[in-house]
Protein backbone atom coordinates (compact mmCIF):
# COMPACT_ATOMS: atom_id res chain seq x y z
CA UNK A 1 0.00 0.00 0.00
CA UNK A 2 1.10 3.69 -1.08
CA UNK A 3 2.64 5.68 2.15
CA UNK A 4 0.22 8.50 1.77
CA UNK A 5 -2.49 6.01 1.43
CA UNK A 6 -1.26 4.41 4.84
CA UNK A 7 -0.90 7.69 5.98
CA UNK A 8 -4.44 9.26 4.92
CA UNK A 9 -5.98 5.99 6.54
CA UNK A 10 -4.02 6.46 10.17
CA UNK A 11 -5.38 9.96 10.21
CA UNK A 12 -8.94 8.61 9.82
CA UNK A 13 -8.45 6.52 12.60
CA UNK A 14 -6.85 9.11 14.63
CA UNK A 15 -9.34 11.99 13.68
CA UNK A 16 -11.11 13.78 16.56
CA UNK A 17 -15.04 12.88 14.73
CA UNK A 18 -16.18 14.82 17.37
CA UNK A 19 -14.35 17.90 16.16
CA UNK A 20 -15.43 17.42 12.51
CA UNK A 21 -18.94 16.87 13.48
CA UNK A 22 -18.96 20.40 15.28
CA UNK A 23 -18.15 21.87 12.26
CA UNK A 24 -21.35 21.35 10.71
CA UNK A 25 -23.37 22.87 13.01
CA UNK A 26 -22.92 26.59 11.95
CA UNK A 27 -23.87 26.06 8.63
CA UNK A 28 -26.79 24.04 9.27
CA UNK A 29 -27.19 26.30 11.66
CA UNK A 30 -27.24 28.98 9.06
CA UNK A 31 -29.43 27.37 6.61
CA UNK A 32 -32.12 25.53 9.02
CA UNK A 33 -32.64 28.67 11.73
CA UNK A 34 -30.72 32.29 10.05
CA UNK A 35 -31.96 32.07 6.51
CA UNK A 36 -35.46 31.71 6.75
CA UNK A 37 -35.83 35.19 9.07
CA UNK A 38 -32.85 36.60 6.78
CA UNK A 39 -34.40 35.39 3.63
CA UNK A 40 -38.16 37.52 5.25
CA UNK A 41 -36.01 40.89 5.63
CA UNK A 42 -34.17 40.65 2.09
CA UNK A 43 -36.00 41.05 -1.15
CA UNK A 44 -34.82 38.74 -3.78
CA UNK A 45 -31.87 40.29 -5.68
CA UNK A 46 -30.13 40.60 -9.10
CA UNK A 47 -27.14 38.98 -9.30
CA UNK A 48 -25.48 38.48 -12.81
CA UNK A 49 -28.61 39.75 -14.14
CA UNK A 50 -30.70 36.99 -12.32
CA UNK A 51 -33.03 37.60 -9.36
CA UNK A 52 -32.01 35.22 -6.52
CA UNK A 53 -33.52 34.31 -3.41
CA UNK A 54 -31.40 35.20 -0.20
CA UNK A 55 -31.55 31.55 0.98
CA UNK A 56 -30.67 30.23 -2.52
CA UNK A 57 -27.64 32.80 -2.25
CA UNK A 58 -26.73 31.30 0.69
CA UNK A 59 -27.30 27.63 0.59
CA UNK A 60 -24.02 27.95 -2.58
CA UNK A 61 -21.56 30.00 -0.21
CA UNK A 62 -22.31 27.69 2.92
CA UNK A 63 -20.95 24.86 0.85
CA UNK A 64 -17.30 26.45 -0.09
CA UNK A 65 -17.48 27.98 3.52
CA UNK A 66 -17.79 24.43 5.17
CA UNK A 67 -15.17 23.23 2.62
CA UNK A 68 -12.89 25.74 4.15
CA UNK A 69 -13.96 25.00 7.88
CA UNK A 70 -13.30 21.52 7.18
CA UNK A 71 -10.10 21.94 5.36
CA UNK A 72 -8.63 24.09 8.06
CA UNK A 73 -9.81 21.87 10.65
CA UNK A 74 -7.15 19.52 9.08
CA UNK A 75 -4.74 21.45 10.17
CA UNK A 76 -5.37 20.26 14.03
CA UNK A 77 -4.20 16.66 12.13
CA UNK A 78 -0.43 17.77 11.83
CA UNK A 79 -0.89 20.07 15.19
CA UNK A 80 -2.00 16.97 17.23
CA UNK A 81 0.93 14.73 15.54
CA UNK A 82 3.63 17.74 16.69
CA UNK A 83 2.31 17.62 20.52
CA UNK A 84 2.20 13.95 20.90
CA UNK A 85 5.41 13.31 19.29
CA UNK A 86 4.56 11.19 16.61
CA UNK A 87 5.30 14.24 13.86
CA UNK A 88 8.93 12.90 14.45
CA UNK A 89 8.53 9.59 14.65
CA UNK A 90 6.47 9.04 11.60
CA UNK A 91 9.52 11.41 10.09
CA UNK A 92 12.13 8.44 10.86
CA UNK A 93 9.78 5.98 9.28
CA UNK A 94 9.32 4.76 5.95
CA UNK A 95 7.38 7.75 5.18
CA UNK A 96 9.27 10.77 3.35
CA UNK A 97 8.47 14.29 4.13
CA UNK A 98 6.54 14.74 1.03
CA UNK A 99 4.37 11.29 1.94
CA UNK A 100 3.81 13.35 4.62
CA UNK A 101 3.27 16.59 3.40
CA UNK A 102 0.35 14.93 0.57
CA UNK A 103 -1.46 13.09 3.08
CA UNK A 104 -1.86 15.70 5.34
CA UNK A 105 -3.03 17.86 2.58
CA UNK A 106 -5.25 15.22 1.23
CA UNK A 107 -6.70 14.34 5.14
CA UNK A 108 -7.67 17.67 5.27
CA UNK A 109 -9.29 18.10 2.29
CA UNK A 110 -11.43 14.88 2.78
CA UNK A 111 -12.61 16.56 6.00
CA UNK A 112 -13.57 19.54 3.92
CA UNK A 113 -15.21 18.36 1.34
CA UNK A 114 -16.86 15.39 3.57
CA UNK A 115 -18.38 18.68 5.44
CA UNK A 116 -19.08 20.37 1.87
CA UNK A 117 -21.14 16.56 0.66
CA UNK A 118 -23.22 16.98 3.66
CA UNK A 119 -24.16 20.65 4.04
CA UNK A 120 -24.95 20.23 -0.37
CA UNK A 121 -27.11 17.14 0.86
CA UNK A 122 -29.33 19.68 3.12
CA UNK A 123 -28.17 23.13 0.87
CA UNK A 124 -29.05 22.05 -2.54
CA UNK A 125 -32.77 21.89 -2.50
CA UNK A 126 -32.59 25.17 -1.82
CA UNK A 127 -31.68 25.74 -5.14
CA UNK A 128 -34.92 23.54 -6.42
CA UNK A 129 -35.63 24.58 -9.67
CA UNK A 130 -31.82 25.35 -11.04
CA UNK A 131 -30.33 22.93 -13.76
CA UNK A 132 -26.61 23.31 -13.77
CA UNK A 133 -25.18 21.89 -17.12
CA UNK A 134 -22.36 19.22 -16.84
CA UNK A 135 -19.44 22.29 -17.34
CA UNK A 136 -21.35 23.68 -14.86
CA UNK A 137 -21.32 20.82 -12.53
CA UNK A 138 -17.91 20.12 -13.27
CA UNK A 139 -16.86 23.62 -12.56
CA UNK A 140 -18.77 23.33 -9.29
CA UNK A 141 -16.83 20.28 -8.31
CA UNK A 142 -13.58 21.58 -9.54
CA UNK A 143 -14.06 24.87 -7.43
CA UNK A 144 -14.88 22.83 -3.89
CA UNK A 145 -11.61 20.47 -4.82
CA UNK A 146 -9.68 23.17 -5.10
CA UNK A 147 -11.06 25.43 -1.92
CA UNK A 148 -10.72 22.14 -0.60
CA UNK A 149 -6.83 22.07 -1.57
CA UNK A 150 -6.01 25.13 -1.26
CA UNK A 151 -7.65 25.56 2.96
CA UNK A 152 -5.65 21.96 3.26
CA UNK A 153 -2.44 23.45 2.70
CA UNK A 154 -3.13 26.61 4.82
CA UNK A 155 -4.25 24.52 7.82
CA UNK A 156 -0.63 22.83 7.22
CA UNK A 157 1.34 25.86 7.17
CA UNK A 158 -0.27 27.04 10.18
CA UNK A 159 -0.19 24.11 12.00
CA UNK A 160 3.72 23.67 11.00
CA UNK A 161 3.98 27.08 12.19
CA UNK A 162 2.63 28.05 15.55
CA UNK A 163 4.32 25.71 18.81
CA UNK A 164 1.67 26.64 21.38
CA UNK A 165 -1.72 25.49 20.92
CA UNK A 166 -3.21 28.47 22.02
CA UNK A 167 -1.69 30.69 19.26
CA UNK A 168 -2.75 27.88 16.87
CA UNK A 169 -6.02 28.18 17.90
CA UNK A 170 -6.39 31.75 18.15
CA UNK A 171 -5.56 32.21 15.07
CA UNK A 172 -7.33 29.88 13.90
CA UNK A 173 -10.03 30.89 14.83
CA UNK A 174 -9.77 34.82 13.47
CA UNK A 175 -8.99 33.39 10.68
CA UNK A 176 -11.90 31.28 10.20
CA UNK A 177 -14.04 35.08 10.90
CA UNK A 178 -12.11 36.91 8.77
CA UNK A 179 -12.07 34.79 5.60
CA UNK A 180 -16.06 34.01 6.72
CA UNK A 181 -16.64 37.47 6.59
CA UNK A 182 -14.48 38.95 4.18
CA UNK A 183 -15.83 36.96 1.47
CA UNK A 184 -18.68 36.75 -1.02
CA UNK A 185 -19.91 33.84 0.83
CA UNK A 186 -22.75 35.39 2.96
CA UNK A 187 -23.39 38.52 0.86
CA UNK A 188 -22.70 39.39 -2.80
CA UNK A 189 -19.90 41.41 -4.10
CA UNK A 190 -22.02 43.86 -5.45
CA UNK A 191 -23.43 44.59 -2.18
CA UNK A 192 -20.58 45.82 -0.13
CA UNK A 193 -18.39 49.00 -0.47
CA UNK A 194 -15.60 49.28 -3.14
CA UNK A 195 -12.90 49.07 0.06
CA UNK A 196 -13.85 46.36 1.19
CA UNK A 197 -14.83 44.72 -1.92
CA UNK A 198 -10.87 44.61 -2.80
CA UNK A 199 -9.99 43.25 0.43
CA UNK A 200 -12.86 40.02 -0.03
CA UNK A 201 -11.11 40.09 -4.14
CA UNK A 202 -7.83 38.91 -1.94
CA UNK A 203 -9.83 36.36 -0.17
CA UNK A 204 -9.62 32.67 -2.11
CA UNK A 205 -12.99 31.46 -0.50
CA UNK A 206 -14.46 34.69 -2.59
CA UNK A 207 -12.91 32.88 -5.81
CA UNK A 208 -14.01 29.66 -4.42
CA UNK A 209 -17.48 30.55 -4.29
CA UNK A 210 -17.83 32.75 -7.10
CA UNK A 211 -16.85 29.64 -9.05
CA UNK A 212 -19.15 27.43 -6.99
CA UNK A 213 -22.15 30.04 -8.11
CA UNK A 214 -21.68 29.87 -11.30
CA UNK A 215 -21.16 26.20 -11.44
CA UNK A 216 -24.55 25.38 -9.78
CA UNK A 217 -26.70 28.64 -10.19
CA UNK A 218 -25.09 29.84 -13.53
CA UNK A 219 -23.91 33.58 -13.26
CA UNK A 220 -21.16 34.21 -11.14
CA UNK A 221 -18.73 37.40 -10.61
CA UNK A 222 -17.11 39.49 -13.63
CA UNK A 223 -14.11 38.39 -11.88
CA UNK A 224 -14.99 34.54 -12.30
CA UNK A 225 -11.55 33.44 -14.82
CA UNK A 226 -9.39 35.54 -13.18
CA UNK A 227 -10.58 33.90 -9.91
CA UNK A 228 -10.22 30.57 -11.29
CA UNK A 229 -6.49 31.42 -12.34
CA UNK A 230 -5.51 33.12 -9.13
CA UNK A 231 -7.20 29.99 -6.84
CA UNK A 232 -5.40 27.28 -9.12
CA UNK A 233 -1.87 29.14 -8.48
CA UNK A 234 -2.67 29.85 -4.66
CA UNK A 235 -3.09 25.81 -4.60
CA UNK A 236 0.39 25.67 -6.22
CA UNK A 237 1.91 28.09 -4.30
CA UNK A 238 0.45 26.82 -0.74
CA UNK A 239 1.26 23.33 -1.36
CA UNK A 240 5.01 24.35 -2.16
CA UNK A 241 4.36 26.47 1.28
CA UNK A 242 3.65 23.93 3.05
CA UNK A 243 6.35 21.18 1.78
CA UNK A 244 8.61 23.90 2.92
CA UNK A 245 6.81 24.90 6.14
CA UNK A 246 6.96 21.10 7.44
CA UNK A 247 10.51 20.78 5.80
CA UNK A 248 11.19 23.45 7.84
CA UNK A 249 9.44 22.56 11.34
CA UNK A 250 10.85 18.57 10.83
CA UNK A 251 14.32 20.44 11.17
CA UNK A 252 13.82 22.66 13.78
CA UNK A 253 12.00 19.73 15.93
CA UNK A 254 14.99 17.35 15.58
CA UNK A 255 17.26 19.96 16.71
CA UNK B 1 29.58 -5.20 6.57
CA UNK B 2 29.21 -1.98 8.57
CA UNK B 3 25.74 -1.51 9.78
CA UNK B 4 26.58 2.01 11.28
CA UNK B 5 30.03 4.00 9.92
CA UNK B 6 30.54 7.89 10.61
CA UNK B 7 33.83 9.67 9.82
CA UNK B 8 34.19 13.34 11.27
CA UNK B 9 30.26 13.41 11.70
CA UNK B 10 29.68 16.60 13.18
CA UNK B 11 26.52 19.20 13.90
CA UNK B 12 26.58 22.37 15.38
CA UNK B 13 23.56 24.65 16.15
CA UNK B 14 24.70 28.17 15.72
CA UNK B 15 27.96 28.71 17.80
CA UNK B 16 26.67 25.38 19.72
CA UNK B 17 28.84 22.09 18.37
CA UNK B 18 26.49 19.28 19.71
CA UNK B 19 28.77 17.17 18.07
CA UNK B 20 32.03 17.46 16.79
CA UNK B 21 34.12 15.09 14.53
CA UNK B 22 32.51 11.72 16.04
CA UNK B 23 34.22 8.40 14.02
CA UNK B 24 32.77 5.34 14.84
CA UNK B 25 31.87 1.88 13.14
CA UNK B 26 29.24 -0.85 14.27
CA UNK B 27 29.50 -4.19 13.08
CA UNK B 28 26.17 -5.44 11.54
CA UNK B 29 24.59 -8.37 14.30
CA UNK B 30 26.38 -6.24 17.31
CA UNK B 31 24.93 -4.77 20.39
CA UNK B 32 26.37 -1.14 20.25
CA UNK B 33 26.17 1.13 23.66
CA UNK B 34 26.78 4.92 22.93
CA UNK B 35 27.14 5.98 26.27
CA UNK B 36 27.86 9.61 28.01
CA UNK B 37 26.12 12.35 30.15
CA UNK B 38 23.61 14.59 29.77
CA UNK B 39 24.15 16.61 27.20
CA UNK B 40 26.55 14.94 25.94
CA UNK B 41 25.52 14.42 22.37
CA UNK B 42 24.03 11.17 22.13
CA UNK B 43 20.86 11.83 21.00
CA UNK B 44 21.72 14.55 18.74
CA UNK B 45 23.93 11.39 16.64
CA UNK B 46 21.40 9.31 16.57
CA UNK B 47 18.92 12.16 14.93
CA UNK B 48 21.61 12.54 12.32
CA UNK B 49 22.05 8.77 11.72
CA UNK B 50 18.06 8.37 11.58
CA UNK B 51 18.12 11.20 8.92
CA UNK B 52 16.03 13.47 11.80
CA UNK B 53 18.83 15.84 11.43
CA UNK B 54 21.29 16.67 8.71
CA UNK B 55 25.05 16.53 9.41
CA UNK B 56 26.95 20.12 9.26
CA UNK B 57 30.37 18.07 8.23
CA UNK B 58 31.20 14.41 8.02
CA UNK B 59 30.26 11.55 6.17
CA UNK B 60 27.64 9.00 7.77
CA UNK B 61 26.68 5.94 6.50
CA UNK B 62 24.13 3.55 7.82
CA UNK B 63 23.52 0.00 6.48
CA UNK B 64 25.69 1.28 3.81
CA UNK B 65 23.49 4.23 2.67
CA UNK B 66 24.51 8.01 3.24
CA UNK B 67 22.24 9.55 6.02
CA UNK B 68 22.33 12.57 3.58
CA UNK B 69 21.35 11.43 0.14
CA UNK B 70 19.69 7.56 0.93
CA UNK B 71 17.14 8.68 3.69
CA UNK B 72 14.24 7.12 1.84
CA UNK B 73 15.78 3.62 1.02
CA UNK B 74 17.46 3.57 4.57
CA UNK B 75 14.24 4.17 6.87
CA UNK B 76 12.30 1.16 5.75
CA UNK B 77 15.32 -0.43 7.26
CA UNK B 78 15.56 0.58 10.44
CA UNK B 79 13.82 1.10 13.59
CA UNK B 80 14.08 4.19 15.95
CA UNK B 81 12.82 4.68 19.55
CA UNK B 82 12.85 8.06 19.74
CA UNK B 83 13.80 9.23 23.94
CA UNK B 84 10.85 11.59 23.36
CA UNK B 85 7.30 10.53 24.22
CA UNK B 86 5.48 9.84 20.69
CA UNK B 87 2.11 8.22 21.01
CA UNK B 88 -1.12 8.18 19.50
CA UNK B 89 -3.07 9.40 22.51
CA UNK B 90 -6.41 9.41 21.19
CA UNK B 91 -6.58 5.43 20.24
CA UNK B 92 -6.30 2.50 22.12
CA UNK B 93 -3.49 0.59 22.97
CA UNK B 94 -4.54 -1.93 20.37
CA UNK B 95 -5.26 0.32 17.91
CA UNK B 96 -1.97 2.32 18.62
CA UNK B 97 -0.34 -0.42 18.17
CA UNK B 98 -2.12 -1.92 15.00
CA UNK B 99 -1.83 1.95 13.83
CA UNK B 100 1.92 1.64 13.51
CA UNK B 101 2.07 -1.91 12.29
CA UNK B 102 -0.17 -0.38 9.26
CA UNK B 103 1.81 2.65 8.68
CA UNK B 104 5.25 -0.10 8.22
CA UNK B 105 2.78 -1.62 5.67
CA UNK B 106 2.69 -4.98 7.84
CA UNK B 107 0.51 -7.21 6.57
CA UNK B 108 -3.15 -7.19 8.75
CA UNK B 109 -2.82 -10.48 10.00
CA UNK B 110 0.59 -10.60 10.38
CA UNK B 111 0.30 -7.55 12.44
CA UNK B 112 -2.29 -8.44 14.66
CA UNK B 113 -0.41 -11.54 15.38
CA UNK B 114 2.53 -9.58 16.39
CA UNK B 115 0.62 -7.11 18.36
CA UNK B 116 -0.92 -9.76 20.17
CA UNK B 117 2.75 -10.88 20.84
CA UNK B 118 3.94 -8.00 22.14
CA UNK B 119 1.24 -6.93 24.02
CA UNK B 120 1.96 -9.86 26.02
CA UNK B 121 5.78 -9.61 26.01
CA UNK B 122 5.55 -6.10 27.43
CA UNK B 123 2.62 -7.02 29.88
CA UNK B 124 0.28 -4.20 28.42
CA UNK B 125 -2.66 -7.29 27.63
CA UNK B 126 -4.36 -5.97 30.80
CA UNK B 127 -4.40 -2.46 29.15
CA UNK B 128 -5.03 -3.25 25.52
CA UNK B 129 -8.70 -1.31 25.16
CA UNK B 130 -7.56 1.47 27.17
CA UNK B 131 -6.86 5.07 25.58
CA UNK B 132 -3.29 6.02 25.24
CA UNK B 133 -4.11 8.89 27.18
CA UNK B 134 -5.25 6.98 30.17
CA UNK B 135 -2.34 5.13 30.69
CA UNK B 136 0.61 6.32 32.84
CA UNK B 137 3.60 7.81 31.51
CA UNK B 138 5.58 4.40 32.24
CA UNK B 139 3.10 2.10 30.72
CA UNK B 140 2.82 4.84 27.50
CA UNK B 141 6.91 4.37 27.29
CA UNK B 142 5.96 0.37 27.09
CA UNK B 143 4.00 0.73 24.24
CA UNK B 144 6.34 3.16 22.08
CA UNK B 145 9.06 0.48 22.94
CA UNK B 146 6.65 -2.28 21.89
CA UNK B 147 5.29 -1.03 18.95
CA UNK B 148 8.83 -1.22 17.19
CA UNK B 149 9.36 -4.93 17.39
CA UNK B 150 5.88 -4.74 15.00
CA UNK B 151 7.99 -4.21 12.06
CA UNK B 152 10.83 -6.12 10.03
CA UNK B 153 13.94 -4.51 10.53
CA UNK B 154 18.01 -4.76 10.22
CA UNK B 155 19.30 -1.99 12.69
CA UNK B 156 17.85 -0.61 15.48
CA UNK B 157 18.60 2.62 17.32
CA UNK B 158 17.10 3.00 20.98
CA UNK B 159 17.39 6.33 22.23
CA UNK B 160 16.86 5.49 26.43
CA UNK B 161 14.66 2.74 25.95
CA UNK B 162 13.79 2.11 29.40
CA UNK B 163 13.22 5.32 31.02
CA UNK B 164 10.66 5.54 32.80
CA UNK B 165 10.17 1.40 32.70
CA UNK B 166 9.41 -0.71 36.17
CA UNK B 167 11.83 -3.38 36.11
CA UNK B 168 9.14 -6.31 35.07
CA UNK B 169 8.98 -3.83 31.88
CA UNK B 170 12.76 -3.05 31.36
CA UNK B 171 13.13 -6.95 31.71
CA UNK B 172 10.95 -7.70 28.81
CA UNK B 173 12.53 -5.02 26.91
CA UNK B 174 16.13 -5.87 27.20
CA UNK B 175 15.28 -9.09 26.91
CA UNK B 176 13.38 -8.48 23.53
CA UNK B 177 16.35 -6.52 22.15
CA UNK B 178 18.76 -9.55 23.02
CA UNK B 179 16.54 -11.90 21.48
CA UNK B 180 16.38 -9.99 18.03
CA UNK B 181 20.25 -9.64 18.48
CA UNK B 182 20.93 -12.84 18.57
CA UNK B 183 18.67 -13.76 15.64
CA UNK B 184 20.77 -11.22 13.03
CA UNK B 185 19.74 -7.62 14.33
CA UNK B 186 21.76 -4.83 14.88
CA UNK B 187 21.32 -2.67 18.06
CA UNK B 188 22.91 1.20 18.62
CA UNK B 189 21.47 1.84 21.90
CA UNK B 190 22.34 4.90 24.15
CA UNK B 191 21.17 4.56 28.16
CA UNK B 192 22.08 6.05 30.84
CA UNK B 193 21.63 2.68 33.32
CA UNK B 194 25.30 1.56 32.89
CA UNK B 195 24.40 -2.05 34.49
CA UNK B 196 21.90 -2.46 31.35
CA UNK B 197 24.86 -1.68 28.75
CA UNK B 198 27.48 -3.82 30.55
CA UNK B 199 24.50 -6.63 30.33
CA UNK B 200 23.48 -6.06 26.48
CA UNK B 201 26.37 -4.43 24.35
CA UNK B 202 29.47 -6.46 22.98
CA UNK B 203 31.10 -2.82 22.52
CA UNK B 204 30.17 0.86 23.67
CA UNK B 205 31.45 3.93 22.62
CA UNK B 206 31.61 7.22 25.43
CA UNK B 207 30.58 10.19 24.43
CA UNK B 208 31.68 13.85 26.22
CA UNK B 209 30.90 17.26 25.01
CA UNK B 210 30.45 15.95 21.35
CA UNK B 211 33.56 13.99 21.11
CA UNK B 212 33.72 10.61 21.20
CA UNK B 213 36.16 9.79 24.23
CA UNK B 214 36.88 5.99 23.81
CA UNK B 215 34.89 3.10 22.25
CA UNK B 216 35.76 -0.74 23.49
CA UNK B 217 33.97 -3.62 25.61
CA UNK B 218 32.34 -3.25 28.43
CA UNK B 219 34.86 -5.76 29.94
CA UNK B 220 38.11 -3.49 28.42
CA UNK B 221 36.68 -0.22 29.25
CA UNK B 222 36.21 -2.08 32.69
CA UNK B 223 39.87 -3.08 32.67
CA UNK B 224 41.22 0.38 31.32
CA UNK B 225 39.23 2.61 33.26
CA UNK B 226 37.86 0.51 36.40
CA UNK B 227 40.18 2.09 39.08
CA UNK B 228 41.13 -0.28 42.16
CA UNK B 229 39.72 -4.21 42.23
CA UNK B 230 38.18 -5.35 46.08
CA UNK B 231 39.21 -8.42 46.92
CA UNK B 232 36.84 -9.15 49.60
CA UNK B 233 37.13 -12.00 52.10
CA UNK B 234 34.44 -13.20 54.32
CA UNK B 235 35.54 -14.24 57.71
CA UNK B 236 34.23 -17.60 59.39
CA UNK B 237 36.54 -17.25 62.49
CA UNK B 238 39.21 -15.02 64.06
CA UNK B 239 39.75 -11.31 64.50
CA UNK B 240 38.79 -9.05 61.44
CA UNK B 241 41.12 -6.38 63.00
CA UNK B 242 43.84 -8.61 63.31
CA UNK B 243 43.23 -9.23 59.27
CA UNK B 244 42.52 -5.81 58.31
CA UNK B 245 45.62 -4.81 59.51
CA UNK B 246 47.94 -7.99 57.74
CA UNK B 247 45.70 -7.03 54.70
CA UNK B 248 47.16 -3.40 54.73
CA UNK B 249 50.71 -5.00 54.85
CA UNK B 250 50.08 -6.96 51.73
CA UNK B 251 52.14 -5.74 48.96
CA UNK B 252 50.17 -3.28 46.28
CA UNK B 253 47.08 -3.24 48.59
CA UNK B 254 46.46 0.72 49.00
CA UNK B 255 43.41 0.72 51.19
CA UNK B 256 41.31 -1.74 53.56
CA UNK B 257 37.81 -1.34 54.75
CA UNK B 258 35.72 -3.21 57.31
CA UNK B 259 32.38 -3.49 56.22
CA UNK B 260 29.10 -3.59 57.84
CA UNK B 261 28.50 -6.98 56.14
CA UNK B 262 31.39 -8.43 57.96
CA UNK B 263 33.65 -8.84 55.20
CA UNK B 264 37.15 -6.74 55.01
CA UNK B 265 37.56 -5.48 51.48
CA UNK B 266 41.40 -5.03 50.08
CA UNK B 267 41.97 -1.71 47.23
CA UNK B 268 44.55 -3.03 44.72
CA UNK B 269 45.46 -2.26 41.51
CA UNK B 270 46.82 -5.73 41.43
CA UNK B 271 43.90 -7.83 42.41
CA UNK B 272 46.18 -11.42 41.24
CA UNK B 273 48.70 -10.69 43.41
CA UNK B 274 46.29 -9.63 46.26
CA UNK B 275 44.27 -12.50 46.05
CA UNK B 276 46.99 -14.69 46.00
CA UNK B 277 48.81 -13.24 49.25
CA UNK B 278 45.66 -12.70 51.27
CA UNK B 279 44.93 -16.49 50.72
CA UNK B 280 48.05 -17.33 52.86
CA UNK B 281 46.72 -14.89 55.58
CA UNK B 282 44.25 -18.05 56.15
CA UNK B 283 45.32 -19.93 58.94
CA UNK B 284 47.45 -16.87 60.84
CA UNK B 285 46.44 -15.67 63.97
CA UNK B 286 43.70 -18.12 64.05
CA UNK B 287 41.94 -16.61 61.12
CA UNK B 288 39.69 -18.92 58.88
CA UNK B 289 38.26 -17.70 55.58
CA UNK B 290 34.69 -18.51 54.52
CA UNK B 291 35.27 -16.56 50.89
CA UNK B 292 37.79 -14.96 48.89
CA UNK B 293 36.57 -13.28 45.94
CA UNK B 294 37.91 -10.44 43.42
CA UNK B 295 35.40 -7.66 43.09
CA UNK B 296 35.65 -6.57 39.19
CA UNK B 297 34.97 -2.86 38.90
CA UNK B 298 31.72 -1.88 37.86
CA UNK B 299 31.02 -0.31 33.98
CA UNK B 300 29.53 2.63 35.67
CA UNK B 301 32.45 2.79 38.06
CA UNK B 302 34.83 2.83 34.58
CA UNK B 303 32.41 4.82 33.30
CA UNK B 304 32.82 7.99 35.92
CA UNK B 305 36.34 7.65 36.55
CA UNK B 306 36.64 7.83 32.55
CA UNK B 307 34.63 11.23 32.35
CA UNK B 308 35.87 12.21 35.71
CA UNK B 309 39.50 12.04 34.22
CA UNK B 310 37.98 13.95 31.22
CA UNK B 311 36.52 16.61 33.10
CA UNK B 312 40.00 17.35 34.88
CA UNK B 313 42.10 16.96 31.79
CA UNK B 314 44.04 14.35 34.21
Amino acid sequence: MNAVVRLMLRDARVLNRGLVALQLILPLFFLFVASFPLTSLIAPFQVGGQAISYQRFLATGLIAQTTMTGSLIGGTLLFTDRRHGMFGQILVGPATRADYATSKMLSSAAIGLSGAVVVAAFGLPFTYGVHPTLPGAALALGAVLAGAFFFAGLSVILASVFRSLEAFEGTFNLLLILLTFVSSSLYPLSAVPSGLRGLMLLNPLTYDVDLLRMGILGFGSPYAPWEALALSVECVLVFVGAVAALRRTARLEAA
Amino acid sequence: MLAVETRSLSRSFGAVDAVTEVTIQVEEGEVFGFLGPNGAGKTTTIRMLTTALPPSSGEARVLGMDVRTDGSRLRPQIGVVQQGESCEFSSTVEDAMDIYGMLWDVPRREREERARELLETFQLEAHREKRVNELSLGLRRRLQVAREFIHPMRLLFLDEPTVGLDPMARRGTLEMIKGRAREGMTVFLTTQNLDEAERLCDRVAVINHGRIVTADTPAGLKRRFGGLRAVKVSVESGDRGVLAARMREVAGVSGVEEEPTGEVVAWTSDPKRAFDEIIELEGQAGLRFATVTVREPSLEQAFINLIEREETGS
